[in-house]
């Protein structure tokens, strides 16, 4: 039995539509162990997305993963039927989307979309299985649970929707919990209640979790460790000690300017940096190092050559011409 | 849920005002009829003018239109359609024998429209840009586009006279409904067909499908209940005002099979200037197709959660 | 003088038509419906006989060299009456739309921006017409008025008008609410004004797609009519009324009826393909939001 639940190498998902291929993910590399929070960083259309719909193959329509691995509980992912595919889902990896209310179903009560679940893969009669969500539901904060399976997910708040998605996440127990983005399309006031219930659960249950974010935060407060992504590469993969608490530790250009953009409270009055430029449209990638046009310390090697994953340290991988 | 009944209230008020509409709209209607109602009625018969002057007076014709208005709504509400010259017939009782059958033809030509139009439609958008996609979505269009005296016409050649299966004229047995319904509803398949292929592509591409297959639910299971339960909202509101279409359609069918519905009924009537007759046809047809609407409207606010929650919750 | 604020500006009418043109079959049937209108004017020309004119020793007779598509039970050419029926088709989906159109975009325009007590019941009005089956009431009209050609555009532009009213109400009220509206009225045009030149450009697109497919509907209700013998009478021809005197002896003669179910059918899918075609071509890029 291998020592990590997940292993990624080499993961390219490409789309191919009538505009040209745009190279979602283009080459993507981590590792996720056993009962640890792992993050998934980057701006938004750096390929994150894909990357964890690649691992639960529901790549959306023009897409297809090209080439590479997705090793899970030692088994390749890309290689397995659609049939295998659909036993795993939900009963050993399970998926938190961004937007709960655009992702249930608007016609079904809140009960059976966490049963059906449940029935699909535990093989209980369907009481049982509406019992089972109605503690689901309980555990998930949400008061008066038995009234509440009743509901329509349009008569439940944007937070309660949340955890509703997080309560089928939770369901059947899987190893490996991805959640993509899941306080962005909540208020501010409920993404705290949010993240401490990810938390809580996750520890609880001992899966493993991978968070998609764009927020440094959200991060540093809840994985162990984390990789950074920028145009469907990954950038650099550290623990959070590596990154958030060692200032002089070697960083990626790119990490250290997302760490200097994030606006202090307690600092007001310092000015916001900003990293110049923007996100490259991934039809046409930049040669070379993708950063190289935004990046300060960017020399003539940087347009030519893609650099290697260096590691800097034992578990931190830095892909740049210049660390060190 | 009490506004739900609200909601059914404000629909049947709609309703006594569309009737009363109506019934404006037949009385007008007649009462433009070019020519004196009493001589075409007699014909050419030569007929005493103060026999003629006294089928006025019961007829209520030398007085003014308000009150002939208000005589005939009277009478109508009263179950009074009057009385079918050629016949001597009342015209309601001839309306209700033919009614039941040209509402069963309807019904078996939309369960053909409904059963074709959702199959083809939902395998298509399943298959989407596909080989069978494309044909079958034209053969839809060609379908709809196709009037259905003429499909009645092509279906008669096929089956009843190259193949001898199927009876062409009359009523009676299972038999003779068959190449009605079909010529009626494959029209309105081809509506259907397109119609639920756009409703399923717009419901896959929605979020709530990815998480189904997120659960790692069986294919079969997310199409039922997520795809189809989804899609069926808006393709049932479409069904419904089907119905009206099919309705009127069966005019031309039933005089190509002789079928003896409304249509054929009130056909004959035209040609006979029998205006009673029609007046009544129109009154009825009317009626029962602004019923079906709001049994449609209802059905709607039951099926769909969103609307019929959110209507308790404004009362 | 104000220039109208158009949505579309000249650059975007080519990108319609570009899009347009990549949809075959939309551009084939655009072409077929050209050669019917030129049918239509042309007929003159075109057709080898005086459709009227009866030869009753050589009736019945399928397609041959001398009567290329055969005669019907009166001894007819069967193709000049296709080629005349052309023009009574056209002509008839024409005015009526036409008429229609002009019903329907004036009350939707009146309902959708003075709204008030008059576009109340402009609208209840448009809903008691819109509550009879529309074929019905046409029927209706038809049996009222009498066969004919001009009783019969009475009939369809009086039962055609209320879903353009409709449709032309929607989005007139949502362009009210646009800025470019607030802007003119602040300027002093007046509504009137506003109406005809803010509004009416806007609108002409969907109003487009409306007649296209309408013409479709028209072309079917006229031959549905005339086959049942309420609309176009003898001696013109309708392919509707060829259908309805060919039934008798169909079984026998096939050919009295092929030829005019096939041409009634070509040019009604002609436009409801090049209506649907204009819809998806107009539609993503004028979408009034």
């Amino acid at each position: 039995m291998s020592k990590e639940l997940l292993k990624i190498t080499n993961l390219k998902t490409y789309f191919f539509t009538r505009e040209g291929v745009t190279k979602a993910v283009n080459d993507v590399s981590f590792k996720i162990g056993r009962n640890e929070a792992f993050g998934l960083v980057g701006e938004s259309g750096c390929g994150k997305t894909v990357t964890a719909l690649s691992i639960m193959r529901l790549v959306p329509y023009l897409g297809k993963t090209v080439s590479g691995q997705i090793f899970f509980e030692g088994e390749d992912l890309i290689k397995k039927s659609e049939t295998d595919i659909r036993r795993i889902r939900g009963s050993r990896i399970s998926m938190i989307f961004q937007d709960p209310l655009t992702s249930l179903n608007p016609t079904m009560k809140i009960g059976n979309q966490i049963a059906e679940k449940i029935e699909q893969h535990m093989h209980l009669s369907r009481e049982e299985a509406w019992e089972e969500s109605i503690n689901l539901i309980n555990l998930v904060g949400i008061p008066d649970s038995s009234e509440k399976a009743l509901q329509y997910p349009f008569q439940l708040s944007g937070g309660m929707q949340q955890r509703i998605m997080i309560a089928i996440a939770l369901s059947c127990s899987p190893h490996l919990i991805i959640a993509d983005e899941p306080t962005t399309n909540v208020d501010v006031t409920i993404q705290a209640q949010i993240i401490r219930l990810i938390r809580e659960k996750r520890e609880e249950s001992k899966s493993s979790l991978l968070l998609i974010t764009h927020n440094l935060a959200l991060v540093a407060w809840l994985c162990d460790r984390l990789a950074v992504m920028y145009a469907g590469k990954i950038m650099e993969i550290g623990n959070s000690e590596q990154i958030f608490d060692k200032p002089d530790e070697p960083k990626h250009p790119y990490t250290s300017g997302l760490l200097a953009c994030i606006p202090s409270v307690h600092h007001r009055k310092r000015k916001l940096k900003m990293i110049k430029g923007s996100i490259p449209n991934l039809l046409e990638v930049p040669l070379g190092c993708p950063f190289h046009p935004r990046c300060e310390i960017a020399e003539e090697v940087c347009s030519r050559k893609v650099p290697e994953p260096i590691e800097v340290e034992p578990a931190h991988m830095i892909r740049c011409h210049f660390v060190r | 849920m009490a506004d739900i009944k609200g909601y059914i209230l404000k629909r049947l008020l709609l309703l006594v005002v569309v009737f009363i509409g109506v019934t404006a709209l037949t009385f007008t209607l007649m009462s433009l009829t070019p020519g004196d109602p009493v001589l075409i009625m007699t014909g050419t018969r030569p007929i005493n003018p103060e026999h003629l002057q006294a089928l006025r007076e019961m007829l209520g014709l030398d007085q003014p239109v308000y009150v002939q208005y208000f005589k005939y709504l009277w009478r109508v509400l009263h179950g009074n359609l009057g009385m079918d010259f050629r016949t001597g017939r009342p015209v309601i009782d001839e309306i209700m024998e033919a009614l039941p059958r040209t509402l069963l033809l309807a019904l078996c030509g939309l369960s053909v429209a409904v059963g074709i139009g959702i199959s083809v439609g939902t395998i298509s958008a399943l298959k989407q840009y596909s080989i069978s996609d494309r044909i079958s979505m034209f053969s839809s269009l060609a379908l709809a586009s196709i009037p259905n005296f003429v499909l009645a016409l092509t279906l008669i050649y096929i089956f009843a006279y190259y193949f001898r299966l199927l009876p062409v004229a009359g009523s009676g047995s299972v038999k003779h409904i068959i190449l009605p319904s079909l010529a009626l509803g494959l029209g309105t398949s081809g509506l259907i067909a397109r119609f639920t292929r756009t409703s399923i592509l717009e419901v896959v591409r929605q979020d709530y499908v990815r998480t189904a297959r997120s659960k790692g639910l069986s294919e079969r299971v997310v199409l039922v209940r997520h795809i189809l339960k989804n899609a069926l909202i808006s393709i049932i509101t479409v069904i419904g005002l089907q119905f009206g279409y099919l309705m009127s359609g069966s005019f031309f069918i039933e005089i190509i099979f002789a079928y003896p519905g409304i249509g054929r009924l009130s056909v004959n009537a035209i040609m006979d200037k029998n205006f009673t007759v029609v007046q009544g046809v129109l009154l009825v047809v009317s009626s029962v197709y602004v019923l079906v609407n709001l049994v449609v409207d209802i059905l709607y606010v039951y099926i769909d959660p969103r609307i019929r929650l959110a209507k308790a919750e404004e009362g | 003088m104000q220039r109208a604020f158009k949505l579309t500006s000249k650059s975007e009418l080519y990108a319609i038509f570009y899009a347009l043109k990549k949809n075959k079959p939309a551009i084939i049937s655009l072409g077929v419906i050209i050669i019917l209108c030129l049918t239509a004017v042309l007929a003159d020309f075109l057709a080898p006989r005086d459709p009227a004119e009866q030869n009753l020793d050589y009736r019945l007779k399928p397609p041959n060299t001398d009567y290329l598509l055969g005669t019907d039970e009166l001894g007819r050419c069967i193709l000049s009456r296709i080629i005349y029926g052309s023009r009574v088709s056209l002509i008839v989906g024409i005015i009526s739309v036409s008429v229609s159109l002009g019903i329907g975009i004036t009350v939707g325009c009146i309902a959708g921006y003075f709204g008030g007590k008059i576009g109340t019941i402009l609208m209840t009005l448009v809903d008691i017409t819109l509550s009879f089956p529309g074929l019905v009431l046409a029927i209706g009209f038809a049996a009222l008025l009498g066969p004919g050609i001009n009783n019969v555009m009475l009939a369809l532009s009086l039962v055609g008008w209320p879903p353009y009213a409709r449709v032309i109400r929607g989005e007139t009220l949502a362009l009210r609410e646009k800025q470019f509206i607030s802007a003119s009225k602040a300027i002093g045009e007046s509504g009137l004004y506003i109406v005809l030149h803010h509004i009416i450009p806007n609108i002409i697109s969907a109003a487009i797609v409306m007649a296209t497919l309408g013409m479709g509907w028209a072309i079917i209700s006229e031959a549905g009519l005339s086959f049942i013998g309420l609309g176009i009478a003898p001696p013109e021809s309708s392919w509707g009324l060829m259908i309805s005197t060919g039934r008798l002896y169909f079984l026998y003669s096939p050919h009295t009826i092929i030829f005019p179910c096939l041409f009634l059918s070509l040019t009604i899918l002609s436009f409801n393909i090049l209506g649907d075609g204009l819809r998806d071509a107009l539609d993503p890029r004028l979408r009034i939001r």
